[in-house]
Order: C-alpha cells, then sequence, then structure tokens
C-alpha cells in the first residue's frame, strides 16, 4: 500500500473524527448555556479554549459573543479546525483514496460535507442549530459504521483507526482539562453549586453519561469521571479504550515496532495518573504530558509509514 | 413523448440505425423493433433508471471550469450504435495496421530516420513541430513500439465511407466510459442483449495488462505495473482510478515515485520502497520528469527519463510518441503504410490540405468558407475552425494565423458526420456521432470490439468532444 494513501486515510479518519467531536461539544455548550444563563460567556470560552481556537478568534473578534464563537467552530473556513473546514479536509482526503473506500461511504461523505457547507449559516440561529447538530453527528457515525462495517479489516481500514483514535484521545484529554479548569476556577465561589452539572456537561460531550451512570453507581463527581473517561477500558471515548484499540490497529501493520514502542509510552504514562491526586493538583500539567506523548505517537506514524525517505 | 419515425427519418442525412427509405439498416432492425415495441413513455423511463445506474456507479468527469464542484455525471444516451461484424473486421485491421505503421516511423525518426532520406515525409516538417524529444534520439523500447495505446477518432460520412480522423497516441482516454456505458446498457435494456450476440469488450483491462506487462525490463518477475496520474483535478482522473482498480494495478502521483541511486523507479510504501517495473503515464511528456523537461513540473518524477533511458523502467506511451500525434504528420499516415509495411491503406484518411505547402494553403485560403480549419497540435477539438459556421471575423482570424504559422494548421472538407437516433429532452432526434477505438500493442495487438462512440447533444451539431458538452453511447458489434 502505498505511503500517500496510507496518510490520507490516516487524515480523513482524525478529520471525520474531529468534525463529529466538534458537533457534540457545540451541542452540549449549547444545552448547558440554557441551565446557566449568567455563565454562557464563560462557557463559550472555555469552548474556544477546548477547541484550541482562543488565539485567532480574539485576533477577529472583539467580542465573545454566542454568535461570533459559533461562526468561528462551526462554520467558519478561515478556521482550519472549524466543523465545515474539517468535513471540507475529510472529503478532500476520501477523494484521493477513493480507489480503496467502500463507494457508498465516498457518496456520505461527499454529501455530508455539502449539507454541512450549506446549512451552517442556519445553524447559527438557536432554533435550528440542535438539529444540524444532530445531523452532523448522526451522519459522522453513519460513516464510521459504514466502514466497520463494509471495508475489510486490512491495511488501509488500520490507518482509518489510527486517525481516528489519535484524533478521539486527543479531544478526550482536552475537555476532561477544560472541564476540570472551570470547575477548579469556580471552588469557593456561587458557581461551586453547579459543579454536578459540570461534570455533567464534560460527561456529556463524549457521550459518556449513560455509561458512566451504569458503570459508577455514585453521585456524578470529578474524581470518578476523570478516572471513568482516563482508565476505564470498554468505553470507546476513554483513553485506555482507545490506546488498546491503537495497540491492536498497529498490530496489523507491518514495520510497527518503534510505532507500537510510542504507544507503550503512552500507556505507561497513563496508567501511573491517580484522579483523586490529580484533581487535588496536576490534572492540568499532566494532561500536558499526555498530550506530548500523543504527539510521540503522532511524529512514529509519520516516521515509519507517511514521510518521504529522500 | 410520442416517437415519430417518419419525421425522425426526414432529419436525416446518412444514419447508422435507419435507411434514407425509413427502414432499418442491415442489423439494426431488431433493435429498432424493440424500440417502437417499447413506446416514448417507457423509453423515458429507462433513460432515467440509466442516470440512477450512472449517479450510483459514480461515474463521473471533471469539468476544469467548475472550481471546486469537480464531478459531473457521465453524459450518457441509452440508444446503443451499432456496427455489422462485418464491416469491424475491416475497420479492426486497419486500424491495426495504421498503429504499426505509426510505430514504425516513430523508431525511425529517433533512429536511423530512414524514411526523411527516402523523400517520403520532408525531415523538416517533423523537426520544426516542438514535439520531436531530443531526449528519445537512439532509444529502442521493447518490441520496437512506442506508442502502447492508441485511440483514433474515426467518422463515417454521407457516402457511408468510414474515415480516420485522428490519431491520439499521447494519452488517449475514454476507454472505462467505453466499459461504463456496456455495464449501464445491460442494466438498462438487459432483454435486448437476448436478442443480439453482440461482441464483448470486458476484456480489455485485462488486454492492458499483459500489453503493459510485456514491457517490464524484468520479464522474468511478476511485473509490477503503476498508473500514474496528475491526480483528483485531472478531467480523466476517474479513468486513471478506474484503469488501476480494474488492472490491480497501483494508481501513483509523482510524488509516491522516486528514482534510487541503481536508477531503478521505486513507490513509496508502508513497507518501504517497491520497485516499480512498468509505468503506465497519463501525464504529458513535458510534465514527466522535471530534470528532462519543464523543470517547474510538480506532476512528474525527477530522473523518470534517465531510468527510462537505461532500461529500467518501461513507460507506455514512450516518451516522445507525440512526434507522431500531429495532424501534419496524420496526413502522411497512409504513406507510412505503404513505406514501412509494403501494404494497401485499409482505412482512408480524410483528404488534409497541409498549409505549409503553397499551393495547398492558397487553396485553403481561397476556400476558408468551406473547410475545416485546425492547429495541427491540439486535441480535445480546441482551437478548430468550422468555415461554414464561422463570421468573416473569424475567417479572416484565421487566414492570418495560416499565414504567420502555416505549419502549425491544416484543413479538410467539412464531413457531415453520421446520425444515430438519440433522446434530447423528450424527444428522438438523429444526432452526429464519431467512434473512437482503442488499439493496443505490445509484444501482441489488440482492437476493443467497437470502442466509445461519442454523440453531439444538440440537434445539428458536429462538436463530440465531452469537454464541449458531448455525450455517448455503447457501441454494438453485431453478427451480420
Amino acid at each position: 500500500m502505498l505511503s500517500r494513501v496510507a496518510e490520507r486515510l490516516y487524515w480523513l479518519g482524525r478529520y471525520v473524527e474531529r468534525a463529529e467531536n466538534t458537533a457534540r461539544l457545540i451541542a452540549v455548550n449549547n444545552n448547558l448555556m440554557l441551565d446557566m444563563p449568567s455563565s454562557a460567556d464563560v462557557l463559550w470560552e472555555a469552548l474556544l479554549d477546548i477547541l484550541a481556537a482562543g488565539a485567532e478568534f480574539r485576533a477577529r473578534y472583539s467580542s465573545v459573543s454566542e454568535r461570533n464563537v459559533i461562526r468561528w467552530v462551526l462554520a467558519e473556513e478561515l478556521n482550519p479546525s472549524s466543523l465545515v473546514s474539517s468535513l471540507r479536509a475529510a472529503r478532500e482526503n476520501a477523494r484521493t483514496v477513493r480507489e480503496v473506500l467502500p463507494s457508498e461511504s465516498w457518496e456520505l461523505i461527499n454529501d455530508l460535507f455539502w449539507s454541512a457547507k450549506e446549512a451552517a449559516e442556519s445553524a447559527t440561529a438557536r432554533k435550528s442549530r440542535q438539529n444540524y447538530l444532530d445531523q452532523v453527528v448522526l451522519k459522522s457515525q453513519q460513516f464510521a459504521g459504514m466502514l466497520q462495517n463494509t471495508m475489510s479489516h486490512r491495511e488501509p481500514f488500520q490507518f482509518l483507526m489510527l486517525g481516528t483514535l489519535l484524533e478521539r484521545m486527543d479531544m478526550t484529554s482536552r475537555i476532561v482539562d477544560v472541564g476540570a479548569a472551570s470547575v477548579l476556577r469556580r471552588v469557593g465561589t456561587e458557581l461551586a453549586a453547579y459543579e454536578n452539572i459540570l461534570w455533567m456537561n464534560v460527561l456529556q460531550s463524549l457521550s459518556a453519561y449513560q455509561m458512566y451512570r451504569q458503570q459508577v453507581r455514585e453521585r456524578v463527581n470529578g474524581p470518578d469521571v476523570v478516572r471513568f473517561l482516563l482508565h476505564d477500558n470498554a468505553f470507546p471515548h476513554a483513553i485506555a479504550y482507545c490506546v488498546d484499540a491503537l495497540e491492536h490497529a498497529l498490530g496489523q501493520l507491518p514495520r510497527n515496532r518503534t510505532p507500537l514502542q510510542a504507544n507503550r509510552r503512552l500507556l505507561q504514562k497513563l496508567a501511573r495518573a491517580n484522579p483523586d491526586a490529580l484533581l487535588a493538583a496536576g490534572l492540568h500539567a499532566f494532561l500536558d504530558e499526555l498530550q506530548v506523548e500523543l504527539g510521540a505517537v503522532h511524529a512514529q506514524l509519520v516516521a515509519t509509514w507517511f514521510a518521504a525517505d529522500d | 413523448m410520442e416517437i415519430d419515425w417518419s419525421r425522425y427519418v426526414e432529419g436525416t442525412a446518412c444514419d447508422e440505425l435507419v435507411a434514407a427509405s425509413g427502414r432499418a439498416r442491415p442489423g439494426a432492425s431488431a433493435l429498432l423493433r424493440y424500440l417502437k415495441g417499447l413506446g416514448g413513455e417507457e423509453l423515458l423511463h429507462r433513460k432515467k433508471a440509466a442516470e440512477q445506474a450512472i449517479r450510483a456507479m459514480g461515474i463521473t468527469f471533471t469539468v476544469y471550469s467548475e472550481g471546486s464542484n469537480l464531478d459531473r455525471q457521465w453524459p450518457y444516451d441509452i440508444i446503443p450504435r451499432i456496427l455489422r461484424a462485418s464491416e469491424w473486421t475491416r475497420i479492426e485491421a486497419g486500424l491495426a495496421q495504421r498503429l504499426a505503421a505509426l510505430n514504425h516511423f516513430i523508431d525511425d525518426v529517433y533512429n536511423e530516420q530512414r524514411i526523411f532520406r527516402d523523400h517520403v515525409i520532408p525531415r523538416e516538417v517533423i523537426m520544426d513541430a516542438g514535439n520531436y524529444r531530443e531526449q528519445c534520439t537512439g532509444m529502442r523500447p521493447q518490441h520496437g513500439v512506442w506508442a502502447h495505446i492508441c485511440g483514433s477518432d474515426l467518422v463515417r460520412d454521407k457516402d457511408g465511407t468510414m474515415y480516420v480522423l485522428e490519431d491520439n497516441l499521447r494519452v488517449p482516454s475514454g476507454v472505462s466510459y467505453m466499459l461504463e456505458n456496456r455495464r449501464v446498457t445491460k442494466r438498462v435494456f438487459p432483454e435486448l442483449f437476448e436478442r443480439y450476440s453482440i461482441g464483448p469488450i470486458d476484456g480489455y483491462p485485462a488486454q492492458l495488462f499483459d500489453t503493459l506487462a510485456s514491457l517490464s525490463p524484468r520479464p522474468k518477475d511478476d511485473p509490477e505495473i503503476v498508473v500514474l496520474t496528475p491526480g483528483i483535478y485531472n478531467s480523466a482522473y476517474f479513468e486513471h482510478a478506474f484503469l488501476a482498480q480494474q488492472m490491480g494495478a497501483e494508481l501513483v502521483e509523482g510524488g509516491d515515485l522516486v528514482i534510487g541511486a541503481d536508477d531503478c523507479v521505486y513507490m513509496r510504501t508502508i513497507r518501504g520502497l517497491a520497485r516499480v517495473d512498468v509505468i503506465y503515464r497519463r501525464i504529458d511528456d513535458a510534465f514527466l520528469d522535471p530534470e528532462a523537461f519543464r523543470a517547474d513540473s510538480m506532476l512528474g518524477v525527477a530522473g523518470l527519463m534517465r531510468a527510462w533511458r537505461k532500461g529500467k523502467v518501461a513507460i507506455a506511451n514512450a516518451p516522445g510518441t507525440g512526434v507522431a500525434d500531429d495532424k501534419v504528420v496524420y496526413a502522411y499516415v497512409p504513406a507510412m503504410i505503404r513505406y514501412y509495411l509494403g501494404e494497401d491503406v485499409i482505412l482512408p484518411n480524410v483528404p488534409t490540405y497541409l498549409c505549409f505547402d503553397d499551393a495547398q494553403r492558397r487553396h485553403v485560403l481561397a476556400n476558408l468558407d468551406k473547410l475545416v480549419v485546425k492547429p495541427a497540435n491540439e486535441s480535445g477539438g480546441y482551437g478548430i475552425m468550422i468555415g461554414p459556421a464561422a463570421s468573416k471575423a473569424t475567417r479572416q482570424k484565421f487566414a492570418k494565423l495560416i499565414e504567420a504559422q502555416p505549419r502549425n494548421y491544416v484543413a479538410q472538407p467539412v464531413l457531415s458526420l453520421s446520425t444515430t437516433p438519440t433522446i434530447l429532452g423528450r424527444e428522438l432526434a438523429p444526432c452526429h456521432i464519431d467512434l473512437r477505438p482503442f488499439t493496443l500493442q505490445g509484444a501482441g495487438r489488440y482492437v476493443t470490439p467497437g470502442g466509445l462512440t461519442r454523440v453531439a447533444m444538440r440537434r445539428g451539431s458536429l462538436v463530440v468532444n465531452s469537454s464541449q458538452g458531448g455525450g455517448s453511447k455503447d457501441t454494438w458489434i453485431v453478427a451480420d
């Protein structure tokens, strides 16, 4: 299999996952805003932080209003990680590797991009926003499911999985990071009462609430949420699950020694994490280190399979 | 939709299916009977089914001018075009004959140049044409063959004669649409395939594979064959991907290939570098190798010409083949056939006036309103003037162009082009068609039974190019 094709499949996986996560994140924020109207601005700030889009946003807009943030993270094509930009990049990558994808999956990603782009303006209005985001999440999941069930689980599929899993771990760690930061910032203020709601919000951003409830019988609380999202090895958005799945996908590929080593370093880093201690101090620093390990895995994929040798 | 066959006949000069008497031509009667039995509404219904099939099968082509909306559905007319096997046998032999002569010519031009010394073709006509590639001099590709894949355009004039209009030797396209048209037609008119014995065309990808494999510099091993594409923005990208898939070959871009220190060509794979034996290239000479040709080319592979010259890789069609893809060279093909093969010409050329010849140019300039003027070196129907339809200003413009660069222009009489029934809106109309069969030459030879019939999708129009709004049809070779 050509290196170029492997690389484009990897990015296809990443971009579709990014679009889905972005849509879900906006949807949850949207919902939370209705519960906590007085802190709406804070929520939109947090959204920008999770998506690492704050600096570019502030360079362009003077105020953090709902309308501006939604436009920037959802529709704005000048923002390379906006939802519509992610779908465009997913489509462009799919286009160049059409011959290795099941043909219906190409039609689906094509339709997903065009419908998301054409309706993007409508999603700036609150009343049609939820429906828009639901559609993006649904079609992204349809795409992932279609590949899971109609594409042979050989090398091309494994590269899609690598992209999907790394992107997912990246997003999970950011959501935990920003979620914890917004709770911590409010300890001692009147907003402390909302702690429970904020952690629920974190879970919902990852479609994790229901699965968490089945696993953890106690009231939603910080240490348990962080433990679930870092260490659960059965929930697909939890980092431990993704590391296992990554190990499996890497195992199917040739010349996988250094990428596997990088993934094992990630696993070791994760295994040492104690949520109770981290929430007391050092969660942010830990998640930064985790991000560095994720970056190291990505760098090994590039060096092993994608990079030009000359 | 009401089909009025008697009115249909009134609009025809030379129709492939219906004679002037209104009766079916030999071979077409079962088809016409079937269409009449079907009736207009059902025909439209089948047309709709075909459009859905084309969409579902993802058959597309690309138009440059449409910005980011790259994919257009392939325009296809459901009513097939029919040729009788007895006529086809002659055409097939004529096409193989032409390609053999052209390959002799290219090999001669880059080596001994006998044809110039023997005064069959003036030397300067070829050497000054801009298609001669210095870098190919002295090369002897496998089997002495340079042009492995040729797509010749054939047209039938009103007297019924089938002429060769041009030979496309560089990167002829359309064969994937020929194959897909057949698949769609089988879906739309399955009943007809029971009544006719139609020459199958599905063998093309295997024949192409064999042709390419026969060029491999390592004939004992399984050859690694790749299709080299300029990428997704090329109008024929669908075809590149299609052929790669059908042959089980890798579809590569220039960036996927690299020349090793041993001058062999390698592709970058997830297992490391893998040697490539044969490149079916779908990019022009000028972009093949920035070291040898255009330095600004992002599409090619630096050092590819070196690898080819050293015999480490085969390239199809060979670099330099374009020297024979020129409308002036075309005029000499009958002479080449006699010169190299010592045979009588099977398929006639359209009479062609060469503007660099003083007497012929005077004739052309005096008759611009009756002739078609073509640039010697363009494809896709660009830069052509159809005299009878052109304004006075356009004719004057072409007169100036011809005077300034006589070598670059040829002129031909206006051919009427035969017609065949085609659905236009809610009407069955006689539309003009041509035919592009594909000929292969490597260790062996092969001609596709039929080819791609292109049809002008406007009443009276003679422009069949898909880049200019033309459509296509399935082509049937049927037993007499």
